[in-house]
């Protein structure tokens, strides 16, 4: 039983690589290596509510944190800075906070219960840093709260922080390995180390929890390929990886998720379905119990529209998908497309693309 | 008291003669040694140390025969370098000898203890007395190769009309160093089926696809073995000048590659300095960290701070979507990988640069490519 997926909109938003996107209750935001945060209107138009230039070097992370009526946007620059907006009266007005540079990847996290609020970003030389949110009176202030140090010393690639009560820190390095902390006590839990043959060439690109913080689901390189390995969380051990079946001759010793590197996951709303997006133009929805491979899109440059081809997007370009994100059923309001679940798309071909699950209730 | 004798070294002489000047100058300093006076020598521009950054002038311009030891931080006996110096010169003008800077500073290692000494006197020299270092007889090494059909004729500093030939037959070539700006080309042939000028960072790949019978007749090839130098860039200039081939250039997908990209197109930091920035036609096409599939290494953090700093830079002055874009992808997949002769992407990368020119002009047209057949061939060989 497959599932379909129907593409509601496509906007070439952006002059150069989209590197990422997020969905919150107002708006889609993505980020771009023109240097531009753009915020596009769940309503469908076709011209960004918001648009700025951040930061010329290129933004490459984005994120938010929305609680209580307030919504904070964080984003990080090629640069190393990380650049913190407040959504007023539908602008997005900037904050000064004392933050750290050289910044990475980024992840807000919204207490649940008695848990803090928090900010953790990751560091070019490999160390985390948390910072403590705190909103009083509508005032927004960061508290720097510690530094997760990692003894690799590689580059942290990615982060994420499950969203139950248990939480757990997850965060993905160059060489392979992915390190779980503690939430609470911010203490290192488990250290996954790469199975990959060469493990100069598998970064892990993404990692993610389910919602239900059972699972954690980890992309990592493999040579040229993409794998994508799924672990349990409360035993650190390794549950299993999702291979894409493949009709080719060769044996492959591993098999694996993606043709080429996978850059982005996300889970579905109840953590039975996960997305990957992959270099190879590929975007995998699977079933996590089953672990088989639902629906497949192929991002092509012939979904844009003709008039949009230019010098440095054309027939020969690469294309890839850099970031997708689940959004739930009722988010996005245009074409029916508040009936099931959907997908926001990002990548290399500077256009944002909107997809709703076939079939409706 | 000992008497002064002054000699002026100056450009106020039209046209200026090198060799009478520095025949005075080595005279004056005979006869002091004689006489035990010494001679000063007066130049109308200053000695500026240093090669890249010229901020301030920091040396004297009066420079006394015997000198005196505390006047010269870098070089005790500076006097005596530059008598050593005019003295070569001036022999090898009489004897009408060419020579290259290097080949000075080796003359007498112990005397000019580095290659910055021999720079900076004759760069004085030639700015007082407003010549060109070809004039002395110092001409540039050369360094750069090119491989290819190409026929010039120009007409040298005696006005004579002169021809160099390159064929394709024969093996690679340096760069020819015997253009200035002042000497005038006639013309400039090339055979119709040379498709575009090709430039490479690495000689290993250069060599490799000179052997094989890709380029033959269908290229001309020109590396500068990494960072170019003026020779090679002056070469490209006047291929970009007399002829309307594109110029594609093929780098390795790191910090290194778009460096040696950037000094091809807008010169040396240099040249930046001095705001001499004149765009060239060279495209950078490639390789993008992308088309590799195999071969990727790990990047250092300082490479991926000159990264940032080299956007920081392109950002500003050029717009160049392509190249900061490069950069962004480099630094986010966080690896980079290395043209390699044993499997060249480059015509896979030139068909891709070949269809975009097309593409534009005429969308349904099929992009001209190199053919399969010799792609293929290419491949094999490897």
């Amino acid at each position: 039983m497959g599932k379909q997926f129907i593409s509601t909109q496509i906007i070439r938003g952006h002059k150069s690589d989209v590197y990422d996107v997020a969905v919150c209750s107002k708006f889609t935001v993505s980020v771009s290596g023109d240097g531009h945060i753009k915020t596009w209107s769940h309503k469908g138009e076709e011209e960004p509510v918001n648009d700025i230039l951040v930061d010329s070097l290129g933004l490459h992370h984005v994120d938010f944190w929305e609680n209580d009526g307030i919504l904070i946007i964080g984003t990080v620059a090629f640069s190393g800075i990380l650049y913190l907006f407040q959504y007023i009266d539908n602008e997005l007005v900037p904050l000064n906070c004392e933050l750290k540079k050289n910044n990475w990847a980024l992840k807000f996290h919204v207490g649940v219960e008695d848990q803090k609020h928090r900010l953790l970003t990751t560091q070019h030389n490999g160390s985390a840093e948390v910072y403590e949110l705190t909103v009083e009176e509508g005032k927004f202030s960061l508290q720097h709260e510690k530094t997760l140090e990692d003894l690799n010393r590689t580059f942290a690639l990615s982060i994420d922080v499950s969203s139950t009560e248990d939480s757990k820190i997850a965060i993905g390095y160059m060489n392979g390995t992915v390190s779980l902390y503690d939430f609470r006590t911010l203490r290192s839990s488990y250290t996954f180390t790469s199975t990959a043959i060469k493990s100069e060439s598998s970064a892990v690109r993404c990692v993610k929890f389910s919602p239900g913080g059972t699972l954690l689901a980890v992309a990592s390189d493999s040579e040229s390929y993409g794998t994508i390995s799924l672990y349990d969380v409360k035993f650190g051990e390794m549950a299993g990886s999702l291979i894409a079946p493949t009709n080719s001759n060769h044996a492959i010793g591993a098999g694996f998720a993606h043709e080429r590197w996978c850059f982005s996951l996300d889970f579905n709303q109840d953590g039975s379905f996960l997305a990957s997006g992959g270099m190879d133009q590929k975007v995998r929805i699977w079933d996590v119990t089953t672990r088989e491979v639902e629906a497949t899109i192929t991002m092509a440059l012939t979904d844009l529209p003709d008039d949009k081809l230019t010098d440095d997007l054309n027939s020969n370009s690469n294309i890839g998908c850099l970031s997708l994100k689940y959004f739930g059923k009722g988010i996005r309001q245009i074409d029916g497309d508040d009936r099931n679940e959907g997908l926001v798309l990002v990548g290399l071909d500077q256009s944002v693309r909107w997809y709703r699950e076939a079939g409706g209730v | 008291m000992t008497k002064t004798r002054s000699v002026y070294i100056e450009s106020d002489i039209r046209p200026p003669d090198p060799s009478k000047v520095l025949q005075c100058i080595l005279t004056s300093v005979e006869m002091a040694l004689l006489d035990c006076s010494s001679v000063q020598l007066i130049f109308s521009r200053p000695l500026l140390q240093g090669v890249t950054f010229r901020k301030r002038p920091s040396r004297p311009t009066v420079i006394r025969f015997p000198g005196k030891k505390e006047c010269w931080k870098f070089n005790p006996s500076i006097s005596a370098c530059y008598v050593r110096l005019f003295r070569l010169i001036l022999d090898n003008l009489n004897s009408g000898t060419v020579t290259t800077r290097r080949d000075l500073y080796y003359k007498d290692v112990a005397l000019f203890r580095n290659q910055a000494t021999i720079d900076a006197l004759i760069e004085q020299l030639c700015d007082s007395l407003g010549v060109k270092g070809s004039d002395l007889g110092v001409f540039p090494s050369q360094k750069g190769l090119i491989f290819g059909s190409i026929s010039i004729i120009y007409k040298n500093l005696v006005g004579k009309e002169c021809c160099y030939q390159l064929s394709s037959s024969e093996k690679s070539q340096l760069t020819p160093n015997w253009f200035s700006n002042d000497v005038e080309i006639l013309s400039v042939r090339i055979p119709p089926t040379i498709r575009c000028v090709i430039v490479l960072e690495k000689d290993a790949v250069f060599k490799r696809l000179c052997e094989s019978s890709w380029a033959q007749d269908q290229y001309i090839l020109v590396t500068g073995k990494g960072y170019p130098d003026h020779l090679t860039r002056q070469f490209l200039d006047l291929m970009m000048k007399h002829t309307s081939l594109k110029v594609y250039g093929f780098f390795d997908s790191d910090i290194y590659g778009l460096l040696i990209a950037n000094t091809y197109k807008y010169g040396t930091s240099q040249d930046l300095n001095k705001m001499l920035l004149e765009k060239n036609r060279l495209q950078w096409a490639g390789v993008e960290i992308l088309d590799y599939t195999q071969g990727h290494q790990p990047v250092r953090p300082k490479e991926i701070q000159l990264m940032t700093s080299l956007n920081h830079r392109l950002g500003d002055r050029i717009k160049l979507l392509t190249k900061h874009r490069e950069g962004e992808r480099c630094t986010t997949c966080h690896t980079k990988s290395q043209i390699s002769p044993n499997r060249s992407n480059i015509p896979k990368n030139l068909a891709k640069w070949s269809g975009t020119t097309l593409d534009i002009v005429r969308p349904s047209a099929t992009p001209e490519k190199v053919p399969t057949k010799i792609l293929r061939d290419l491949l094999d060989e490897t």
